[in-house]
């Protein structure tokens, strides 16, 4: 009880900012990994775990050896020595599924030419409604690439190929659909498809007369 | 097998085809928008039914007999006898007189009491019942002297007299049982007399009577012997004329003869019209203004205020007099009255019981002219156009200010209505003429061949004024009198102007008359003889106030423009002349210099052959207000055939007989700014009558194959081809190389009539060719079936052509005036409407009909039937329930909130 309370007396002055900074960097890695709990579900710390902080000051703990655990210091937590090497293993996961991410519209490609042969030339509802869907999904995905990606930009390595992959996809993907709206006759490719527009000629020279009257 | 098969998938296209382009009327919809006036045409003969004059039997020129009630003018029946005068032309009528039908001698016949002869050798005789017009017998006889045509008929008991007078040698007459058409005597009886002269003899009943040197003769063609008498006359140079109403008077000089006994009956001293009923002498004495009909010693009837409308020229037709009930020895009379501009007028105790204007039956020019804007539409152009002239200064105060305004004046229009004390309605609005919401309703404003104007409601066909143009006529060479708009009704405050190009009778001077089509009223001069006789005629483009000047060419090759301040206006027009007899195409350029207007000659074409062989029969050009929307053609490989439109293109039909194919038939497409031949076909073996109409880029023209004798129509298209040389600006000068021709040629059953084609305001709508055929019928074809794209190649599905079919068949779906026969139609007019899809037609002839059709349906408007009542309760319901929902929704929330 004297220890202790002589360990409390030590914390004075320089050991208190100290104290400061840890409950800083404590309450700064709580919010990440609260982050990447929410994100990253596939990340292999266990929920204990992840509630035993590196440093933490507890009060009643008692020493377990002889020789006194530096206060502030949790002996349990200290067991999560590869956190370094875990956190690089996260980082290519996060990259393996990050190129997933963005090469699945280019995978979708087979799929869509197959649906799309099968679909036909005809203009009738379901093939239209098949060119539609497949030329909104690819703009829809390009337009919220932002959004897909994000969880993917906490790690250190630019996600801007994935992006830009993934943007090349479904550029893909928007042309086969424009592909297939020509081969079925639904784009004002031709001359006559803008005929309705044109104005008709304005006439130079105006004339008129007709028989004789004598 | 294979064949069959193409034959049976053509016939399945067509009949697709065709059934899709049905546009027959329903049953309810008969006469909702389209009603037709029956004439019978300018009188040559009439006479009253003699028992009791309720009707009077008339011929007409058009060839017509027909039964007119005394009552309103109404026809009874009407007979329409052939067009062609050599079988049709009614030579002479005969209606019992006695009250009671002309029983045979044998009294195997029924009785009859109307005979008449038509025709020119073979002559028709032919015998009619008074009461409904029945044909009761009919005989002919050809006879084969020599000139039949100058043949003349008299009826005597129960025998029919044929006379033909062989000028200076002798008269045959033959004796014909009336009604079994049986020589009485089997040989010609021939009178011999060889003073006889064409102008100077007259055959009144039995007696034919000739002026020889200073004697009358007459010879009585029953008698046997003594049948010539003599009666010397004053003056060897008077003229002989028959007086109507009994068959022994005739009027040499001044003096009124009995034939029977040569007694002069009465001196005509002031040559006044004449008319003898039952020995009384009737006189027709007009004055300015008002008509007196007098016997020698009584005043039968006098018309004060003759209306304007009726030529003061009266002619008697015929008459009924009965004694007054009052015994003071008069008599009550009823004169059928006929005008020298084709009315015909009944006139009873000096009164005009009604009038018929029959000279409806010729037209030689028609307008639709659109109705101007009410008061209250009027108010709002205003508002709209003060905006557009202060354009600069328009800020959003002062037009709100304007808009106001405009509405304070509309609301004190309506108190000051409401309380009677607003100002009297104009003569349009009276008249209910105020343009409707889709530009249906119409002013027709008809020029005839008798210089009457009419002003008719296209919707009530009524007749909303009338007007004389006096001793005006049409052209020579078939042109009648020009009616031409020089102001639609579109330019509102200023005033549609219309103006009629006619010819002095006497003179043959140019005649203007500027007038206001709505209202019927003269503008500026009004009635403008001219100096000079008119070569040529045509309306400029442009001019102030949007007035759209004319341009007039006299025969010394002087220009005049009219208003004349709009000579500026005439420089660089393009003027051309063509001239029937020759052949000849002069082209002309009009130059402005120093104040000054001049025709500068730039092409001249000579169409009639080397030996002036061929005749021009028709020039057409395209109709000045048509709009070519689509400017081309899609292929089924979806690229663009572009439509060579030319606006300056007209077509020349030349017609003339050939040494090795008896006839040839020519038609030329000519440019007439530069003279260019841009197209040209023949047809050997071919004549007319040609029909043709000139629209967009085609030409459809009907004739009579003499090779292989049938009527077949002809289709050409022209196109620039795949690309278009100048796709903003169209010039003559500087025109696209010869275009590409598709054309084709079709057998139609029928002959046909007239040929129009359709238009509409933008043309945006499909071209129907409206087709008149000969039996009365109008014809709805679609472009598609006369299309020259149609050729025997198996059919492209993308273009939606029908295969190629020789025969044009006329689907009796479409024709627009279903059971109304219109009678010896002579021309179509359209006119388009302010919806797109709907064209006005008007067909003229004998009759007049007027309907509008819309040739791709009325999709710019709700179906007739549309229930607007199942649609509003549906709406309304919605919305109720929405609401009542909404309500249940909120309670229902603030419910769960409180649990």
């Amino acid at each position: 009880m004297e220890q202790i309370f002589a360990n409390r007396t030590n914390l004075t002055g320089f050991e208190n900012s100290k104290l400061r900074t840890v409950k800083k960097l404590n309450s700064k890695l709580k919010f990440i990994k609260k982050e990447n709990k929410s994100l990253i579900k596939f990340k292999t710390m266990s929920k204990s775990s992840s509630k035993k902080f590196k440093w933490s000051l507890e009060f009643n703990t008692k020493p377990k050896s002889d020789l006194a655990v530096p206060p502030g210091f949790n002996l349990s937590a200290a067991q999560s020595h590869s956190e370094v090497a875990r956190d690089t293993d996260q980082n290519q996961l996060i990259m393996k599924k990050s190129w997933d991410v963005a090469l699945g519209p280019i995978k979708g490609i087979p799929m869509n030419l197959l649906i799309m042969y099968m679909a036909g030339n005809s203009i009738s509802i379901f093939p239209i409604m098949m060119v539609g869907m497949s030329l909104i999904r690819p703009l829809k995905a390009i337009f919220t690439t932002g959004a897909t990606f994000k969880s993917f930009e906490l790690i250190q390595n630019s996600i801007i190929p994935q992006k830009l992959i993934f943007f090349l996809g479904n550029l893909v993907n928007i042309g086969l659909a424009l592909y297939k709206c020509h081969s079925m006759g639904l784009l004002p490719t031709h001359a006559s498809d803008w005929l309705a527009f044109a104005e008709p000629q304005n006439r130079l020279e105006f004339s008129d007369g007709g028989l004789l009257f004598i | 097998m294979r064949r069959f098969k193409y034959s049976l998938m053509n016939i399945v296209i067509i009949l697709s085809v065709v059934t899709s382009l049905c546009s027959a009327l329903y049953e309810d919809q008969i006469g909702k928008f389209d009603w037709r006036k029956k004439f019978v045409g300018t009188i040559k003969f009439g006479y009253f039914d003699a028992q009791n004059a309720d009707k009077s039997i008339v011929a007409t020129d058009e060839n017509v007999l027909a039964a007119i009630s005394s009552k309103n003018g109404d026809i009874l029946w009407r007979k329409v006898f052939e067009t062609d005068n050599t079988r049709g032309e009614i030579k002479f009528l005969h209606v019992t007189r006695e009250g009671k039908s002309i029983a045979s001698q044998s009294g195997d016949q029924s009785p009859f009491d109307i005979i008449t002869v038509n025709g020119n050798n073979p002559f028709f005789f032919r015998g009619y019942n008074m009461n409904n017009g029945n044909l009761l017998w009919e005989w002919s006889i050809t006879a084969t002297s020599q000139d039949p045509e100058n043949s003349l008929f008299f009826f005597k008991e129960y025998s029919m007299y044929h006379v033909l007078p062989i000028w200076n040698s002798h008269i045959e007459v033959t004796e014909y049982h009336a009604s079994t058409g049986q020589q009485s005597n089997p040989t010609t009886s021939s009178i011999f007399a060889a003073y006889i002269t064409k102008d100077n003899c007259v055959l009144n009943g039995q007696y034919f009577a000739c002026i020889v040197k200073e004697q009358l003769l007459v010879i009585d063609l029953i008698a046997d012997q003594n049948n010539l008498r003599t009666k010397a006359i004053e003056s060897p140079n008077s003229s002989i004329k028959v007086i109507r109403g009994k068959d022994n008077v005739i009027q040499v000089g001044k003096s009124v003869l009995n034939l029977e006994d040569l007694t002069v009956i009465y001196e005509n001293k002031n040559d006044v019209e004449l008319y003898i009923e039952s020995d009384k002498i009737i006189r027709v004495v007009q004055n300015e203004k008002d008509v007196k009909i007098l016997t020698e010693n009584a005043e039968l009837s006098s018309i004060e205020d003759l209306p304007e409308t009726l030529d003061n020229n009266l002619k008697i037709m015929a008459t009924k007099c009965k004694p007054k009930r009052d015994d003071t020895n008069q008599i009550a009379c009823r004169f059928l009255l006929s005008t020298n501009d084709g009315a015909i007028a009944l006139v009873q105790q000096g009164k005009i019981k009604w009038v018929r204007e029959e000279s409806l039956t010729k037209i030689s020019a028609v307008e639709f002219i659109e109705l101007s804007l009410s008061d209250a539409q009027g108010a709002i152009e205003e508002e709209l156009n003060s905006g557009d002239e202060e354009h600069s200064n328009s800020d959003i105060l002062s037009s709100l200010y304007r808009r106001l305004h405009s509405q304070y004046g509309m609301i004190k229009n309506i108190v000051l209505h409401l309380l009677g004390l607003g100002p009297p309605p104009s003569f349009s609005q009276r008249a209910g003429l105020v343009r409707d919401d889709f530009g249906l309703h119409k002013m027709m404003v008809i020029m005839t061949k008798s210089g009457k104007l009419f002003g008719i409601d296209n919707v009530s066909g009524k007749q909303h004024w009338v007007r004389v143009l006096k001793n005006s006529e049409g052209f020579s060479n078939g042109q009648g009198i020009r009616l031409l708009v020089q102001r639609t009704s579109k330019f509102y405050p200023l005033p549609t102007q219309c103006v009629i190009i006619a010819r002095e009778k006497i003179t043959g001077n140019g005649i203007i008359f500027q007038f206001n089509p709505l209202s019927g009223q003269t503008i500026d001069k009004g009635l403008l003889n001219l100096d000079y006789k008119i070569k040529q005629a045509a309306l400029l483009n442009y001019g102030d106030n949007f007035l759209r000047p004319i341009l007039l060419v006299d025969t010394n090759d002087n220009v005049h423009i009219l208003p004349e301040s709009s000579l500026k206006q005439a420089d660089g027009f393009f003027f051309y002349t063509v001239n029937r007899q020759t052949g000849f195409l002069n082209g002309y350029m009009i130059q402005h210099e120093n104040n000054k207007v001049d025709l500068l000659p730039t092409w001249n074409l000579n169409l009639g052959g080397t030996e002036n062989e061929q005749k021009i029969t028709h020039v057409v050009s395209k109709n000045s207000v048509e709009r070519v929307h689509s400017q081309g053609r899609v292929l089924a490989d979806r690229s663009v055939l572009y439509k060579y439109i030319n606006p300056n293109l007209i077509a020349v039909v030349t017609e003339g007989p050939d040494s090795i194919h008896k006839y040839m038939l020519n038609v030329h497409l000519i440019d007439v700014v530069s003279g260019s031949i841009v197209f040209s076909m023949n047809h050997r073996r071919a004549k007319g009558p040609v029909r043709i109409v000139h629209s967009e880029n085609w030409l459809v023209y009907s004739f009579y194959n003499e090779k292989i004798r049938r009527n077949e129509i002809t289709s050409i298209e022209l196109y620039e081809g795949k690309t278009q040389t100048n796709s903003t600006i169209w010039s003559s000068l500087n025109a696209p190389p010869s275009p590409l021709v598709e054309r084709q040629t079709y057998i139609i059953s029928s002959s046909i009539a007239a040929l129009r084609e359709t238009i509409t305001e933008k043309g945006i709508t499909n071209k129907h060719v409206l087709m008149a055929l000969d039996s009365g019928a109008v014809v709805e074809m679609p472009w598609m079936l006369l299309d020259p794209r149609r050729n025997s190649m198996v059919p492209t599905e993308y273009e939606g052509i029908i295969p190629y079919i020789p025969e044009l068949v006329i689907q009796h779906e479409n024709t627009i005036n279903y059971n109304q026969t219109i009678a010896k139609i002579s021309g179509i007019y359209t006119a388009a409407s302010g919806l797109e899809s709907t064209c006005l037609v008007m067909v003229y002839g004998l009759d007049i009909f007027v309907t509008r059709v819309s040739p791709s349906k009325t999709f710019d408007l709700l179906k007739e039937d549309f229930d607007y009542f199942l649609i509003s309760i549906v709406l309304i319901g919605l919305i109720t329930a929405s609401y009542v929902v909404k309500h249940l929704a909120a309670k229902k929330t603030i419910k769960q909130a409180w649990k």
